[in-house]
């Protein structure tokens, strides 16, 4: 397994590889110059030509994009074209905030909503299941700055029991989580409840009954091990967009995590910051991938790692 | 007169659809006792396997419904049981083998602890070793190498996982064995083998047995009896030597010979029986075969026919009357 692993992190490598490419691509062809967004719209016209040539702007793209690998792979992640700051260290600084703050979103929609959803399978058209229907689909439906503000008004404003924004203690993060977790806690619910009864119809599901199996242990033993499968899969794509799409909760809750940075480095169109970011962002969904894919063979013996 | 094992009497079960109510059997009556194999025949639709499943109380909830009749077996009622009491009869004294080998085991569970759970269930004073020499054992007597417990359904053939559901069926040596078509999703070679395997544990297990098959062959090899059933009736019933003599037989039965090749017969087109299962949304008044039946008469469709017998033998059909005289 330790094989596939290795293998499955060096493939990393051209995935990244690409992604970064196409985003150097992208914002080389997007209008507007980096130099007059610095320096202002007034610059002298020589000034302008020494900030592009300080920047590597006055070579090719193709060529630019190679100096830029090379020194990635020299650990130089190159500086803020608007502060001048390095750009790991100020990166290393926001990323524990995101990972944080995805994490709690997962885990609370994962706690409530896998056995919400296995609750409503169990009753199927119960007070139960319509309940948990209903809230899925209006959590769903809900923007994530709408409800994040709401949240802030009710929780902070009205009943003053947590703070609105900021990132000082964990009490903090409740709101934001709730805010980021509340999509996902939906989508949980809805494929955990699709999936249990799918698999309640199987043919196998009747054997177990026909053996005495008690219907406690039909749903634990048999049901929820295999309508395990789509949910794990559907936690890892929550689990990947938390990292990119935190933005506005970020914003909303001022948080320094790597969303509200990605978002202002792509206005100032600072291209080493969103590079960075970028690559980060690419990493962790490749190994949350990674993760699913080892999960999924521990639940299902017929997914084999091809070493 | 020795005791039943088991006695289905005027058993009605429906299904209540969203678009219709289906009646999936109509006043269905069997007989069954301790040891004694039935064969139940009848086409797609007959109500084979709604028997089967009325019996085991597994019939999908909500929709399937027992709107009469009973099901004694050793003299209770089952229709009356409990959740717990039925749970505790289920996979011990009463078990099934599906039809569907692929499907019918949980393809994330190891097959040892498939039969184990078994065991789990209806004799928890097992100790662990107990339990796992006994899976061995049952393991060896399906012909399949006990070491192989460990593996998962995907790692077997379709003959093989059935053998693994027979040997999840028999381990608790069950008194009524229900195998509903065990052998019609394997190939020929298979089936023959499956078969004998099913026979020979019966008798070694001492269960009965109903063995629901469309292929009248099949029956003919295993049976003692043989019930013939059509829109949720059993419309002939008899030993396997009487009605396979096809002398007197309901024009059903006789039809679905004729749908036979045979070795000692020269015929160059089979004959079909015309027409089609009459919908079970909407049951004629009369003899529900009367609409394909080629010798009907008018009382068919206008009266349901009552049940003539000749000794074992037994038919629903007007054309023997003078049977009810005798």
């Amino acid at each position: 397994m330790s094989k596939y692993i290795f293998r499955r992190l060096l493939m990393l490598i051209p995935v990244v590889l690409g992604i970064t490419f196409l985003i150097f691509l992208i914002l080389s062809l997007s209008p507007g110059d980096p130099a007059i967004l610095i320096l202002g719209s007034d610059a002298s016209h020589e000034a302008l030509v020494a900030k592009r040539a300080e920047l590597g702007l006055d070579k090719p793209m193709i060529v630019q994009y190679a100096n830029y690998v090379l020194k990635v792979f020299q650990g130089d992640f190159g500086k803020s074209w608007i502060d001048g700051n390095n750009v790991l260290p100020m990166f290393l600084e926001r990323v524990p905030y995101t990972l944080y703050l995805g994490s709690l979103a997962m885990l609370f929609a994962v706690i409530l909503g896998i056995p919400l959803g296995v609750v409503a399978a169990i009753k199927q058209h119960h007070l139960v299941d319509y309940f948990s229907i209903a809230s899925a689909i209006i959590l769903f439906s809900l923007p994530a700055f709408w409800f994040g503000m709401m949240a802030q008004i009710l929780f902070s404003l009205i009943l003053g029991w947590l703070p609105a924004a900021g990132a000082d203690t964990p009490r903090h993060f409740i709101l934001p989580a709730l805010t980021l977790g509340a999509n996902i806690f939906a989508s949980q619910i809805r494929m955990t409840r699709t999936s249990m009864l799918d698999v309640v119809k199987q043919d196998f599901i009747r054997t177990a009954r026909a053996k005495g199996v008690p219907e406690l242990k039909v749903i634990t033993r048999h049901v929820l091990r295999n309508g395990m499968l789509p949910v794990v899969t559907q936690i890892g794509i929550s689990f990947a967009s938390c990292m990119g799409g935190s933005v506005v909760t970020e914003m909303v809750f001022s948080i320094p995590g790597i969303g509200s940075l990605l978002i202002n480095a792509v206005k100032s169109r600072d291209i080493p910051v969103v590079m960075g970011t970028l690559i980060f962002v690419a990493i962790v969904v490749g190994i949350i991938n990674l993760i699913v894919d080892i999960i999924y063979a521990f639940i299902d013996p017929r997914v084999k790692f091809k070493g | 007169m020795e005791r039943k094992l088991l006695e289905v009497r005027n058993l009605h079960v429906r299904y209540n659809t969203d678009e219709a109510v289906v009646y999936a059997l109509n006043g269905l009556d069997i007989d069954l006792e301790k040891g004694e194999t039935l064969g139940l025949v009848g086409e797609t639709g007959a109500g084979k396997t709604t028997l089967a499943l009325s019996i085991m109380q597994l019939l999908p909830q909500k929709v399937g419904q027992i709107t009469g009749g009973s099901i004694l077996y050793d003299e209770k009622e089952l229709l009356k049981f409990s959740v717990k009491d039925m749970l505790a009869l289920r996979g011990d004294k009463i078990s099934m083998i599906f039809q569907d080998p692929m499907t019918s085991l949980n393809p994330v569970m190891s097959v040892g602890d498939q039969i184990s759970e078994v065991l789990e269930q209806h004799f928890p004073e097992l100790s662990k070793e107990q339990k796992s020499e006994k899976i061995d054992e049952i393991m060896n007597m399906v012909g399949i190498p006990s070491s192989r417990k460990v593996e998962y359904p995907h790692q077997f053939s379709g003959g093989m996982k059935q053998r693994i559901v027979i040997a999840m069926a028999l381990i608790a040596e069950p008194d009524l064995l229900i195998a509903d078509e065990p052998t019609t999703a394997l190939d020929v070679t298979i089936q023959a083998q499956i078969l004998e395997l099913i026979r020979q544990l019966k008798v070694k297990f001492n269960s009965a047995m109903i063995l629901i098959s469309h292929d009248l062959g099949v029956v003919a090899e295993v049976c003692d009896n043989v019930a013939i059933m059509y829109a949720g009736e059993v419309i002939e019933y008899g030993p396997i030597e009487t009605v396979y003599l096809k002398k007197d037989n309901h024009p059903y039965t006789r039809g679905l010979f004729n749908s036979l090749p045979e070795l000692t017969r020269n015929v160059d087109r089979l004959e079909p029986i015309m027409g089609y299962m009459v919908d079970p949304t909407n049951l004629p008044a009369g003899c529900s075969f009367a609409a394909r039946c080629d010798r009907c008469m008018d009382i068919c469709i206008s009266k349901k026919p009552p049940v003539f017998s000749d000794g074992a033998h037994s038919i629903k059909c007007y054309l023997y009357q003078h049977w009810a005289d005798k």
